[in-house]
């Protein structure tokens, strides 16, 4: 009896000291978090997978890719293909469709690298060629070197 | 008289008393008042505390790193044998009936896997039940089973290969209370607090049944603390037995449950529990504890594994069940049967439970003594985007390429090629010492990293950190410096190698020379990297000039600081395996050089994707100079100084490689290639004394015995469309006769000039 009333005076003390409010604990608070860095979802491009000779994990990643680019989720997009580049790392058509995205995300360097890599594995593929030529020679015009944009649309005519 | 001086006396008497209780009465309600003010104050101190701590009390979660996960799909060659060992190594269960994640079974030739749900970058892959079917060493089908329905590609999860822990070396993976398994909340409230739920912090009743039973025991058997006083000792307070920090848990604990609702109160003690010892780390939680005893996540624990880790809340070591697995099995086994004595589980379940042996895994699945050289250089690479603090404390979980087949099997021919080196040169055994980088070249992901031939050292990487002469590994940077002037110079190009004196700045005699100590003569420049010529390549690099040798190498990727010194073009340049790799890298792709990297993504400890670790490129080297340079490496393998490849891995050509040894045989070094796979090898010793091994015996042998295992697919020489094939005199070999006819590759637009057959 004498403990249960120690026990509620007790009780009454700090309910006296004590702030009224009922607080949950928080494990992590994952938004105070100092870490920098951040997604953005940019927009990214609206992609079709349309080769046929494409292996068929290779024509599933692609669907997936594309996916993700209409939900406008350009970095996992990315990632996607990355993922079918490990299977087929001399996928020409992997390459070009990476160089599009990079092209989306305004790295106009990376685009340009990416889309020669492309070229180099495309051997006979003219079409496609041609669309990474002309993928560079736009991507030169962003980054204002004009001479080598001009360049790579003659080579962009040629293969037409 | 005498009465009235006796009554006076007895009026003084009682007057004094009266006074004096008077006096008295007023000194204790002073006391009283002030002892309560102290008191008072006490609590309000204590109660500030208590809140501050729980409010602002972030469990420290270690970051955790992961493997790459093993990707599987139809037409992936890889064995069914080593697809179970990924599965147990995981922590999967072989069961005859699947029934939940994290099992298989294995009927023929056919391997049937429960999934576990696992969160990857591009979303949650939720758990599945497949049928992997394999044929001749290879998968030919996956299925998902309630669907029937076929699935082109799937990932297994990935291996936790290691942890970066809070200063204070606690091990902690958090649950919220949604997550708590059922059976672990009824297993609690039976065995450590059974009015959890009615009580306000302090259980009288409990504590009268302590007092009842220590005193007929006349030991201190019994302890009538409730789940919120262990959790206040456990995060708060010491483990002495004073009657001060008694009071003070109470006192606390009375505070906490005014405060924060039940739940709240029991999740925080889930995760904060002390459940055991990992070396100098304590196990924190159940579902720490659930991973380090049973290798697997908590959610997927049975009745008796439950029972098990309750019964060790009373003494963790003391019931450790590694060590003392009669005394656990008996601790578990009075868990089970009072979870059956209060009907949270029925006789059969009790029965199943008790039947169970105590199912331990044999030790941690995550070790950073497993693969400590990966490990190394994913933490230097994190630290370049994360604050310490963060990567310790914040639980963040980073993906990681690395691939556990190709660093077992690396850490394996180290150790092996070394002893048998060490034998045939009859050194002591464990004197030489080896570093080696597997890279994906495409992609620039580092699959492998060994920085020391004992798998468990690491405490100098010799892989990042060891920085020695890479002997005639620089050649190539040479060549294409030459190869990058098409106008100028091609493959068959002549050289000289004949005898060479230069007179360095500081006014010292170089004379370099042959390995085989001989001049050649005109040479063609096939010939003069296949044999690896020593003063044929000097002789070039001297015309090129030295600045743009450097220049080729920093293309290539290195960073290091080169001298300019005309010994450079002999590999008097100190490099660690890492940088080499890098430099090695923008050859075997085709002249991008790609960032080596570890990382793949960062994800918050609420799986929530931080930071993608993007494929980037830099075109600093000639697609057509990078071909030609790696048409010439194969020559090296065909012809060359690495032609032991070509006899010893006859199935996988056409490789690509070049060999490297130093002065007096003290660095031995190999680089070579396949298709998608690249791999740089040092042999060397720590004290820099001779290894008495070329670049050939040495480095290249644990090259051999590596990708003997790892049967990396024969290197596709795609050349660029400014490249063509002309026919010429078989050059490459000077046994060949001139009638014999090769193709070798040009730059379309230049002509060679008139070559003669050397």
């Amino acid at each position: 009896m004498k403990m249960s009333l120690i026990l509620v005076f007790l009780i009454f003390l700090i309910s006296a000291c004590a702030e009224q409010t009922r607080k949950s604990l928080v494990l992590i608070p994952i938004e105070e978090r100092k870490i920098s860095a951040k997604i953005e979802n940019k927009s990214a491009p609206n992609n079709k997978v349309t080769n046929n000779e494409q292996s068929l994990v290779i024509i599933a990643l692609l669907e997936d890719s594309d996916r993700l680019s209409r939900q406008g989720q350009s970095i996992k997009a990315a990632a996607t293909i990355e993922r079918a580049l490990r299977i087929e790392p001399r996928n020409g058509l992997l390459w070009q469709r990476l160089s599009k995205v990079r092209f989306q995300q305004q790295q106009w360097k990376q685009s340009i690298a990416m889309a020669k890599k492309s070229n180099v594995l495309l051997k006979s593929n003219r079409k496609m060629k041609s669309e990474n030529w002309n993928l560079i020679a736009e991507a030169y015009e962003k980054l204002g070197e004009y001479s080598k944009a001009d360049e790579a649309r003659n080579k962009y005519s040629k293969q037409d | 008289m005498h009465k009235k001086r006796k009554a006076s006396h007895k009026l003084k008497a009682n007057l004094k008393k009266s006074l004096g209780t008077f006096l008295f009465n007023k000194w204790s309600f002073q006391i009283i008042v002030i002892l309560g003010c102290v008191f008072l104050s006490y609590c309000v101190f204590l109660d500030f505390h208590i809140r501050k701590k729980f409010d602002e009390k972030r469990w420290t979660v270690p970051a955790r790193v992961y493997a790459q996960p093993l990707e599987l799909y139809a037409g992936r060659r890889y064995e069914k044998g080593r697809v179970i060992k990924r599965l147990k190594s995981n922590g999967y269960k072989n069961v005859r009936i699947l029934k939940g994640p994290g099992q298989f079974l294995v009927r023929g030739s056919t391997v049937e896997i429960y999934t576990r749900q696992f969160h990857y970058w591009d979303g949650i892959e939720s758990a599945k039940k497949l049928k992997i079917k394999f044929n001749n060493n290879q998968v030919t089908s996956i299925t998902e089973m309630i669907s029937s329905q076929n699935i082109s590609i799937i990932r297994l999860t990935p291996a936790l290969i290691g942890k970066i822990f809070p200063l204070h070396d606690e091990d902690r993976i958090l649950v919220t209370y949604e997550e708590i398994p059922e059976t672990l909340i009824e297993a609690l409230i039976v065995v450590e607090d059974r009015h959890y739920f009615e009580h306000f912090g302090l259980d009288p009743f409990g504590i009268l049944r302590a007092i009842y039973i220590n005193g007929l025991d006349g030991k201190l058997t019994q302890g009538g603390s409730t789940l919120t006083q262990q959790l206040i000792k456990n995060m708060f307070l010491t483990r002495e037995r004073t009657f001060t920090r008694k009071i003070n848990e109470m006192l606390m604990a009375l505070m906490l449950e005014y405060h924060y609702s039940k739940e709240d109160i029991f999740s925080a003690y889930v995760n904060e529990i002390y459940l055991g010892q990992n070396g100098k780390r304590g196990i924190h939680g159940f579902a720490t504890a659930a991973e380090f005893y049973f290798s697997k996540p908590l959610n997927e624990l049975n009745n008796a594994e439950i029972a098990l880790l309750v019964g060790m809340v009373k003494g963790a070591s003391y019931y450790n069940p590694r060590k003392q697995s009669k005394r656990a099995l008996k601790r578990r086994n009075l868990v089970l049967n009072l979870l059956k004595k209060e009907g949270f589980i029925n006789k059969q379940e009790l029965k199943i439970a008790i039947s169970k042996s105590l199912n331990v895994s044999d030790k941690p699945r995550w070790s950073s003594a497993k693969y400590p050289a990966y490990l190394d250089l994913v933490r230097r690479h994190l630290k370049r985007d994360y604050r310490i603090d963060d990567l310790r404390n914040e639980g963040l979980i980073i993906h990681t390429s690395l691939d556990i087949d190709k660093q077992e099997i690396s850490q394996h021919s180290v150790e092996k090629s070394l002893s048998k080196l060490e034998k045939r040169k009859g050194f002591i055994s464990g004197t030489l010492q080896a570093a080696l980088v597997v890279v994906n070249q495409h992609s620039g992901e580092v699959l492998a990293l060994i920085g020391d031939r004992n798998k468990k050292k690491n405490a100098f990487n010799r892989a990042l950190d060891a920085k020695r002469s890479i002997g005639s590994l620089i050649k190539p940077a040479i060549y294409m410096t030459a190869l990058n002037r098409p106008a100028e110079y091609n493959i068959l190009s002549s050289l000289d190698d004949s005898e060479l004196v230069l007179k360095q700045q500081n006014g010292k005699i170089w004379k370099p020379n042959n390995y085989d100590k001989k001049t050649h003569g005109d040479i063609p420049l096939v010939r003069s990297i296949t044999k690896s010529y020593n003063l044929s390549t000097v002789r070039l690099g001297m015309s090129l000039g030295l600045e743009n040798v450097i220049q080729t190498l920093k293309n290539l990727g290195v960073t290091s600081p080169i001298p300019l010194l005309p010994s450079i073009l002999l590999g008097a340049l100190n490099l660690s395996p890492y940088e080499v790799t890098q430099m090695y890298q923008t050859i075997a792709s085709g002249g991008l050089q790609i960032p080596l990297r570890t990382i793949r993504y960062v994800s918050d400890s609420n799986e929530e994707p931080l930071k993608q670790y993007d494929l980037t490129v830099r075109e600093y080297i000639k697609a057509e100079t990078a071909f030609l340079m790696q048409y010439l490496l194969t020559e090296v393998v065909q012809n060359g100084t690495a032609r032991r490849l070509k006899q010893e891995l006859p199935s996988l050509m056409p490789l690509a490689g070049k060999t490297g040894t130093t002065n007096a045989l003290r660095d031995s070094w190999f680089a070579g290639f396949g298709d998608r796979i690249l791999s740089v090898v040092w042999v060397g010793r720590d004290n820099n004394s001779s290894t008495k091994l070329t670049g050939s015996i040495g480095a290249m042998q644990v090259w051999i015995d590596m990708m003997k295992k790892i049967k990396p697919e024969p290197l596709l020489l795609i050349e660029p469309e400014e490249i063509e094939w002309r026919d010429y005199p078989d050059m490459s070999n000077p046994n060949s006769s001139c009638n014999q006819i090769k193709s070798y590759p040009f730059v379309k637009k230049y002509k060679a000039n008139s070559i003669d057959c050397y």
